[in-house]
C-alpha cells in the first residue's frame, strides 16, 4: 500500500513532464508492461497481445498525451503515424486510431478488444470509475 | 459487492535528469518490471456492441501521388523529361482484415506511370495470410513483400518518407524485380535484455514476371529484345535488424538471392538473346532517429555472375559483373509539417561486357504536410554519371553531368 501511494506521489509531483500512463482494454491479458516492450508496440514491432489479441493502438491528438507517446516512442506523433504508413502499405500492420482527446480515447478503448492508449496522465474524471486499491 | 477493476493501468516512467526526480522515479519502475504495477484501475466498462467490420477488424487503406519531372542535359526514364512530364502518378488501395486472433490476411492492388515504366498496369503488390504465433514468430504466405535494406518494403509509400526518390540501388525501373515474391516469409522479434531486441525476417519463393512488366521491359532495353522470356528457380533472403540500447539506433543486415535467373529474348533481326545468372544482393544498414532527426546510411553490394549467348553470332559474353553503391541522408524534422532532406549517393557499377559506370548524386527536397493526409514534396538532384541513363532516350548524345527536379502531391487514408 505504501508503495502505491508513493506511485500516486510520483503522478502528482512529477508528471506529467516524465510519467504517462497506459490504459489498455479490460480483457488485455497482461498487467504491467516494461516501456521498452510498450515502445515496440508503438512502433509496430509487436502486434499481438499474450494471448493472440490484435493490439489496436490509440493515439492522443491532445498536447500533453502526444508528448507522453513520443517520450516512449521516440517520435512524435506525425512521425509515429507515417512509420505506421509505412507497415500499413507494406502490409505489415493495421493504422492505429487517431482521437482528439484522452476521453474519446478512453471510449474508444473500453469499446475495442485489445485496444491501448497512452495518456499523460491517469484518467481522474469521476465518470471513470476508480476501484481503490483492495 | 466487491467491484471489479475491468480496465488496468500501467504507470510507466523513464529516467530523469535530477537525482531528486530518479528518486520519485525508480520506485514505479521497479513495480512495472516486477509486474505489479496495477495500483488502481480505472474501471472503464467494456462495450460489448460492436460492427461487424469491427469483428472483422477490417481496414481499408490506400494513397494516390500525382507528379511532375523535369531533368536537365540526359531524359531519365522516357524520352521526354527533359521537355517536362506529368507521366508520374501511383496509386494503392489495399485491405486488411484481422478475423481471429494471432490471423491476419490482406492485399494490395497497385499501379503507377512512372514516364514510359508500367503505364498503369495494374498488379496485386502484396496479398498473404499471416499468422502471429508470438512476438518470436510470425509466418506469412502468399505473395509477401521482401525486406531489403531500409526501405524495400516500402518503395511506394511517398507519403511516408521527405525524398521523392530513393537511393540509387533501390529498384526503380524494375520496381516488382525483388519487391516480393510467391512464397512464404517467417518473421520475429527477439528480445535480448539489456542489449535491445533483434528483428529477423526469412523469405523464399518465386517470382512471375509479367510481359508487360517494368522488370521485363527493362531488360528488353538491355539488349533482349522486346518482351524478352524471363524466369527464375528461386529467390530467397533475409534480414536480421539490432535495435540498439541507444534510442534511436538500428542496425540491419539484409541478404537477398536468386538463383539462375533467365532471360531470353529476340533481338531486332531474329538473333536470340540468352542469358542465366545467379545474383546476391547484401545491404548493411543504420538508421538513428533522435529529437527532429533522422540519420540514415546504407552500403550496397550486388553481384551478378553469369553469361549471355547472342546467336548468331553465337558469342558469348561474361555477365560477372558488380555493384556497390552508399549514401548518406540526413532528415531534419524541422516542424511537424515540415521535413528537410539532404543526401550524397556514391554508386559505381562494374560491368565486363556493358563496362563500367557509375552515378554520384546529391539530393535536397522538402516535404511540406499542410493536412494529415496531404504530402507536397519537391525534390532537385544534381548527378554526376550515367549509371540509369538509357542512350536510347537520349539521342541527341548521353551528358556526363545532369539534373532532376520533382515535384510530387500524394493523399492518402
Amino acid at each position: 500500500m505504501r508503495r502505491l501511494v508513493l506511485i500516486a506521489l510520483v503522478l502528482i509531483c512529477v508528471a506529467p513532464a516524465s510519467a504517462q500512463v497506459a490504459v489498455t482494454h479490460p480483457a488485455v491479458p497482461e498487467h504491467a508492461l516494461h516501456h521498452a516492450r510498450l515502445r515496440d508496440i508503438l512502433l509496430g514491432r509487436v502486434t499481438t497481445w499474450d494471448d493472440g489479441t490484435p493490439i489496436v493502438i490509440i493515439l492522443v491528438e491532445e498536447a500533453d498525451d502526444a508528448a507522453a507517446t513520443a517520450r516512449l516512442s521516440g517520435r512524435d506523433l506525425g512521425r509515429l503515424l507515417r512509420g505506421w504508413k509505412r507497415l500499413v502499405y507494406a502490409g505489415s500492420g493495421a493504422m492505429p486510431l487517431v482521437v482528439s482527446s484522452a476521453r474519446d480515447a478512453l471510449e474508444e478503448v473500453r469499446r475495442r478488444p485489445g485496444a491501448l492508449t497512452v495518456l499523460a496522465l491517469a484518467p481522474v474524471d469521476p465518470a471513470e470509475h476508480v476501484v481503490p486499491e483492495q | 459487492m466487491e467491484s471489479k477493476p475491468e480496465a488496468i493501468i500501467t504507470r510507466l516512467v523513464f529516467p530523469a535528469r535530477s537525482i531528486a526526480a530518479s528518486l520519485f522515479l525508480v520506485l514505479p519502475l521497479t513495480a512495472v518490471e516486477s509486474g505489479v504495477a496495477v495500483p488502481g484501475a480505472a474501471a472503464v466498462p467494456a462495450d460489448s456492441g460492436t460492427t461487424l467490420l469491427e469483428r472483422l477488424r477490417l481496414e481499408a487503406h490506400g494513397f494516390v501521388s500525382f507528379g511532375y519531372l523535369r531533368t536537365w542535359e540526359n531524359n531519365w526514364l522516357g524520352d521526354d523529361t527533359i521537355d517536362g512530364t506529368g507521366e508520374f502518378y501511383e496509386a494503392a488501395l489495399n485491405a486488411i482484415a484481422r478475423p481471429a486472433n494471432r490471423l491476419r490476411i490482406g492485399a494490395q492492388l497497385f499501379t503507377r506511370d512512372l514516364v514510359s515504366y508500367d503505364n498503369g498496369r495494374v498488379e496485386v503488390d502484396w496479398a498473404y495470410a499471416d499468422y502471429r504465433v508470438a512476438d518470436e514468430l510470425g509466418i506469412s504466405l502468399g505473395r509477401v513483400k521482401v525486406p531489403f535494406g531500409l526501405y524495400n518494403e516500402t518503395l511506394d509509400v511517398d507519403s511516408a518518407r521527405t525524398p521523392i526518390f530513393l537511393p540509387q540501388f533501390y529498384p526503380l525501373r524494375a520496381r516488382d524485380r525483388q519487391l516480393s515474391v510467391d512464397g512464404g516469409k517467417v518473421y520475429g522479434l527477439v528480445g535480448i535484455g539489456d542489449l535491445g531486441s533483434l528483428e529477423y525476417a526469412v523469405y523464399g519463393g518465386d517470382k512471375h514476371y509479367a510481359d508487360e512488366s517494368s522488370t521485363v521491359q527493362q531488360l528488353g532495353e538491355f539488349g533482349f529484345g522486346e518482351d524478352p522470356d524471363v524466369d527464375t528457380d528461386w529467390i530467397a533472403g533475409g534480414v536480421v535488424e539490432w535495435n540498439t540500447p541507444l534510442t534511436g539506433l538500428a542496425l540491419r543486415l539484409s541478404l537477398w538471392c536468386y538463383e539462375d535467373f533467365v532471360i531470353s529474348g529476340v533481338r531486332p533481326g531474329g538473333a536470340t538473346a540468352d542469358s542465366e545468372t545467379d545474383s546476391t544482393f547484401s545491404v548493411v544498414s543504420a538508421v538513428y532517429e533522435r529529437s527532429a532527426v533522422t540519420v540514415a546510411c546504407e552500403w550496397a553490394h550486388l553481384r551478378n555472375s553469369g553469361e549471355a549467348v547472342f546467336t548468331p553470332p553465337g558469342l558469348t559474353v561474361s555477365l560477372d559483373d558488380e555493384l556497390d553503391s552508399v549514401y548518406l541522408a540526413l532528415t531534419w524534422h524541422a516542424k511537424p509539417w515540415l521535413d528537410l532532406y539532404l543526401a550524397g549517393d556514391i554508386t559505381e557499377a562494374r560491368r565486363e561486357f556493358f563496362g563500367d559506370q557509375h552515378g554520384y548524386r546529391a539530393v535536397a527536397a522538402v516535404a511540406v504536410r499542410p493536412a494529415e493526409h496531404l504530402t507536397l514534396k519537391l525534390e532537385a538532384q544534381h548527378n554526376d554519371g550515367t549509371l540509369g541513363i538509357a542512350a536510347a532516350d537520349n539521342p541527341q548524345g548521353v551528358a556526363q553531368h545532369w539534373q532532376a527536379v520533382a515535384l510530387k502531391a500524394t493523399v492518402d487514408f
